[in-house]
């Protein structure tokens, strides 16, 4: 797989990054080292392997998920959390204008 | 041209937990804003979801009634957007590999049963609230304000198969699924509050056709009525645009309650690319065999199940079964009711009219009622021997739902005895007979319907408690 100036330029707007020529050239260039290196690891014949999410929970042993009960605890901060907000109003976050005046 | 309609149909539930899905935050609706937040429903860094247990549970069970095959493994993903009510800047999903598959929901349209497939039933987690302020919506409006109270609290989304063929089966199968969720406690199902949404697929296509035509999106249904009314609309529409040769293109619309009317939300480019990937938060979900069969047990008869068995065990008509499966609760008190009784019919038709009559004048559920099925028995049980007439029984069903006593405590202390004696009752028949004479010369002409008042004076006479058969034959006894 390559990728090319046009998928950095789509994967940049996806992400809300502005991103120079200059940029844009040598992510390009970055992306394709690091995909061709997955490249030679996708080399490797894994058919008759299942994906390996954790080593704790490996195959052979008892499948078991960490979940938490149903069980409500208030967290004891939430001022804090409001206050890293950039602006608040009435304990909500203020965000600017969602919908711009050229749209419909 | 003859055409064929395809529908589909996405439901959101909110899923009926203490705590939201991947923290331990309350799920309560109501609260000030931002009071029920923490940093990982808040997107800190740093902080790390663990699964609600109940939820998995709850759809487990949801799956398991539509009839779905429960992948023994599953995995969250991240559906990456931005939008301010979304903190984290992704939603956790599931994408490839759902909790569940391949299911099916019957419903019964005009008398037929039709089968409409379910393609998978996952979890996720919902979105926070938008306040717009300087307008009354999102257009025009100055800034807005976030709320993300409602954010991270579970959501169960069921995808039916296109297998929808009119918006009056859409509308049944919404109702039918609604009525599930609440009968399995796992969601309210209101429509009108949100804790249930569903967006429809709608596309057409010529009869006999079998390639799908180009789809269009519907959103802001607020009722099962608008529903079918909104489906309708776009049906209509898109026959419109074809039969005049034009094309259907892609799009999402928005139903109007007030115009009911569609109308094209604006769409941006690319903004479908929601890049799922694995959350590397989150390990995959297994559930195993052993769960699923603890939940199969729990979940009880189905409501079709139940409305079949119903049928052919009490023989009662379909219209009131469905009455008294609306909850589970009402139908296990519909069932010890008739064990205890011995009356099906009489326990259903009491069940269904007054008891119904007064939990919804006093705004209340049988649930939270003083009313138990042993104490509605006993009450069948004395009109049924004639201890009390069945008006006098309809004023003590009354006083036993508000004050939780016995029918026959009432019965004694409210002096509503039903007299049956007829030594006791010939001579109110008697006198009865004695001081209307117009009646009795009525009846004589072959007027039988006479008899009615001189019966009525006779009521009047004991208060109502006299039994209105054997004061009927006293009377006729006396006319003779």
């Amino acid at each position: 797989m390559s990728i090319s100036k046009e998928t950095v330029e789509y994967t940049a707007k996806l992400a809300r990054l502005g991103l120079s020529e200059e940029e844009k050239g040598l992510y390009a260039k970055q992306l394709n080292d690091i995909l061709g290196y997955v490249d030679v690891i996708n080399s490797v014949d894994t058919k008759n392997i299942s994906p390996t999410a954790s080593t704790r929970l490996s195959a052979g042993k008892q499948k078991t998920t960490p979940m938490r009960q149903d069980k409500t605890v208030k967290f004891d901060g939430i001022e804090k959390i409001i206050g890293n907000a950039p602006a608040q109003e009435d304990n909500m976050f203020k965000v600017p204008k969602i919908m711009g005046d050229d749209e419909q | 041209m003859n055409f064929e309609t395809v529908i589909g149909l996405e439901t959101h539930a909110q899923l009926q937990t203490e705590s939201k899905m991947f923290c331990s935050c309350p799920t309560k609706f109501g609260n000030d804003p931002n009071s029920n937040i923490c940093p990982v429903c808040t997107g800190q860094p740093g902080s790390l979801p663990v699964i609600n247990e109940k939820a998995i549970r709850l759809a487990v069970k949801t799956a398991l009634a539509l009839n779905c095959k429960i992948n023994n493994e599953s995995v969250f993903a991240r559906k990456n957007y931005f939008y301010p009510d979304l903190p984290k800047d992704y939603q956790i999903s599931q994408f490839e590999m759902p909790l569940a598959e391949h299911g099916y929901l019957e419903i019964e349209v005009g008398g037929q049963i039709r089968k409409i497939g379910i393609t998978r039933v996952h979890l996720e987690e919902d979105a926070g609230k938008l306040v717009h302020k300087g307008s009354a919506g999102i257009k025009g409006a100055d800034y807005s304000l976030v709320d993300l109270n409602r954010t991270g609290t579970p959501l169960m989304e069921i995808v039916s198969e296109p297998d929808i063929r009119t918006p009056e089966e859409a509308r049944i199968f919404m109702e039918e699924l609604a009525h599930i969720l609440r009968y399995l406690e796992v969601c309210d199902a209101k429509l009108e509050e949100g804790s249930m949404r569903c967006d429809a697929n709608i596309s057409i296509r010529e009869t006999g056709e079998t390639k799908l035509g180009v789809k269009t999106e519907l959103k802001n249904m607020n009722s099962f009525k608008a529903v079918q009314k909104a489906l309708e609309k776009e049906e209509t529409r898109q026959k419109e645009v074809v039969s005049e040769g034009g094309k259907i293109f892609q799009q999402t619309l928005l139903y109007d309650e007030a115009t009911s009317s569609v109308h094209p939300m604006r769409s941006k480019e690319g903004s479908h690319d929601y890049r799922y990937f694995p959350d590397p938060d989150l390990l995959p979900l297994y559930v195993d065999e052993k769960t699923i069969e603890e939940v199969r047990s729990s979940a009880g008869e189905l409501p079709m199940d139940k409305f079949k068995r119903f049928l052919s065990q009490y023989g009662i008509p379909g219209q009131d079964i469905t009455v008294l499966i609306e909850s589970r609760h009402t139908a296990d008190f519909f069932e010890e009711t008739a064990k205890i009784s011995g009356e099906p019919k009489l326990s259903a038709n009491w069940i269904i009219g007054d008891v119904s009559a007064y939990l919804n004048a006093n705004d209340l559920s049988l649930k939270d009622s003083k009313l138990s099925a042993a104490a509605l028995s006993e009450l069948i049980t004395l009109v049924k021997n004639s201890t009390v007439s069945g008006n006098s029984a309809k004023k003590i069903l009354g006083e036993m739902m508000k004050t939780g006593k016995k029918a026959k405590e009432l019965v004694e202390a409210m002096g509503a005895t039903q007299i049956s004696d007829e030594a006791a009752l010939v001579e109110i028949a008697k006198k009865v007979v004695a001081a209307n004479p117009q009646s009795v010369e009525a009846y004589k002409n072959g007027k039988e319907a006479a008899i009615k008042h001189l019966i009525g004076q006779a009521m009047k006479e004991t208060k109502g408690r006299a039994n209105p058969q054997v004061i009927e034959g006293l009377i006729k006894k006396e006319l003779c």
